[in-house]
């Protein structure tokens, strides 16, 4: 079984339209939909962010209750509802990292305790399937993306952690999220 | 900047990511709406972000979801608790349970229909968000259209006035293939500039237009380009010339003639 298959089987439960019905009766059936499809990725992204467990089980909760709440802000004409939802959760759990200093955060960066929390989180990917998707990045490719969606770096601040020119950083994520398209 | 150069330069990655300034991000916002390519291209690029996203998920802790169901308001959902009917059913005599019996069946009977029309009402409510996006997209569209029109209409009008006096200005000096043209009008002195080709600058320089009014130049203003066509300058009365010279950002009182670029005879 190729990999595409796979993460279409994987996806089928995946439609906005219905999503986008449920929540708007915001029914208790609604949530159970949401929750059970949803929340993985949603949580996915927190981890990735805030790299705590006690941090990011509280900010599951806190986006949740932004998305049931300002679902009526949502705008059809500018993302998909998934891609709404994963904003909320990854802009919500940066928010919450830059509110810490920045000197604990790199601190925990080398944290034996993260690295643990790294391979539970590789663990579980493996199980569902898909880790050998990411494989084909290269590692700096990897690394620019993981610093501008899950860090929420600016494309200068890319640029100088990674200590490589502005447009470099813009050339660099064209061509693995084109290497992300061809499997999805 | 066109669409293809747009769609190559990885902004639009940066756009999905909420990586770009904000600037920039409302300036996509209203592109996609009026390019269809610009707009597929973005959703393409969101299907990646996402399945990116989902070769990361992780399953939180099972006794998450009930914290979190219980922050949230629900609407009301009438459940009948079965057991409790049953037990009441019981207790009655005949009659009444028989009036009982018949309630429950027009109650189911009259569940059974609201089901049907509550999928009837779903299917339909899901086109309708379809529809809904898509009218809003055509709408913008439309407006995109009618300032585009607006705006042509409007240079057209200067173009084609025949009391206006089109006045091509060549290149000389430093820019011999510089190209530019004057619409003056005569009457009122109303001056427009259209900008052909004209050399590189730097950000510290800004062209001056000028008219030769008695052997003598007259400033009509340093050129601001505002992605109009057409360019309203200062009046002038009298013009026997026009002329472009190469200026300090700002521009100056009196032309250096030796950074002249173009020029015409009126």
């Amino acid at each position: 079984m190729g990999a595409r298959t796979r993460y279409l089987e994987q996806h089928k439960k995946y439609d906005e339209a219905l999503l986008y019905t449920e929540l708007k009766s915001k029914s208790r059936k609604a949530f159970e939909y949401l929750y059970d499809n949803y929340s993985a990725a949603l949580y996915g992204v927190i981890v990735n962010v805030l790299r705590n467990e006690e941090a990011s089980n509280d900010a599951l909760q806190e986006v949740f209750v932004k998305i049931w709440n300002n679902f009526d802000s949502y705008d059809p004409s500018k993302s998909r509802l998934y891609t709404w939802m994963l904003n909320i959760a990854r802009n919500h759990s940066i928010d919450k990292l830059r509110s810490k200093n920045t000197a604990d955060r790199k601190e925990l960066k080398n944290d034996k305790e993260y690295v643990q929390s790294q391979k539970g989180a590789e663990t579980f990917v493996e199980g569902i399937g898909l880790r050998k998707l990411v494989d084909h990045l290269d590692e700096d490719q990897k690394q620019v993306i993981d610093l501008l969606y899950f860090q929420g770096f600016t494309q200068s601040e890319a640029a100088e952690e990674l200590n490589i020119p502005l447009g470099t950083v813009k050339s660099r994520v064209r061509i693995a999220i084109h290497k992300l398209r061809k499997f999805f | 900047m066109n669409i293809k150069e747009l769609i190559e330069s990885g902004s639009l990655e940066l756009y999905v990511m909420g990586s770009l300034p904000p600037e920039e991000t409302k300036e996509i916002d209203e592109l996609r709406l009026a390019h269809k390519e610009l707009n597929e291209e973005i959703l393409k690029i969101e299907d990646a972000m996402i399945a990116y996203a989902d070769t990361h998920a992780v399953k939180p802790k099972e006794e998450l979801k009930e914290k979190i169901a219980g922050k949230l308001n629900f609407s009301v959902n009438l459940d009948l608790d079965q057991e409790r009917v049953s037990s009441i059913l019981i207790q009655m005599p005949g009659i009444y349970r028989f009036a009982a019996a018949a309630s429950v069946a027009l109650i189911l009977t009259f569940a059974v229909t609201t089901f049907y029309y509550a999928s009837k009402y779903h299917d339909a409510s899901s086109q309708l968000v379809a529809m809904q996006s898509e009218k809003t997209q055509l709408a913008n569209q439309v407006k995109f259209v009618t300032t585009e029109s607006e705006r042509i209409k409007g240079e057209l009008a200067i173009a084609s006035d025949p009391t206006k006096k089109m006045v091509a200005l060549k290149g000389v000096n430093i820019a011999p293939n510089a190209n530019a043209v004057v619409y003056w009008d005569k009457e009122s002195g109303k001056t427009y500039l259209k900008i052909g080709a004209m050399p590189q600058i730097t950000s510290d320089q800004q062209f001056q237009l000028w008219a030769m009014v008695k052997g003598k130049p007259v400033d009509l203003g340093v050129i601001n380009k505002d992605g109009s066509t057409f360019i309203e300058m200062k009046d002038v009365q009298n013009a026997e010339a026009f002329a472009i010279t190469l200026e300090p950002l700002g521009g100056k009182p009196v032309p250096d003639m030796d950074k002249l670029c173009v020029i015409g005879n009126v």
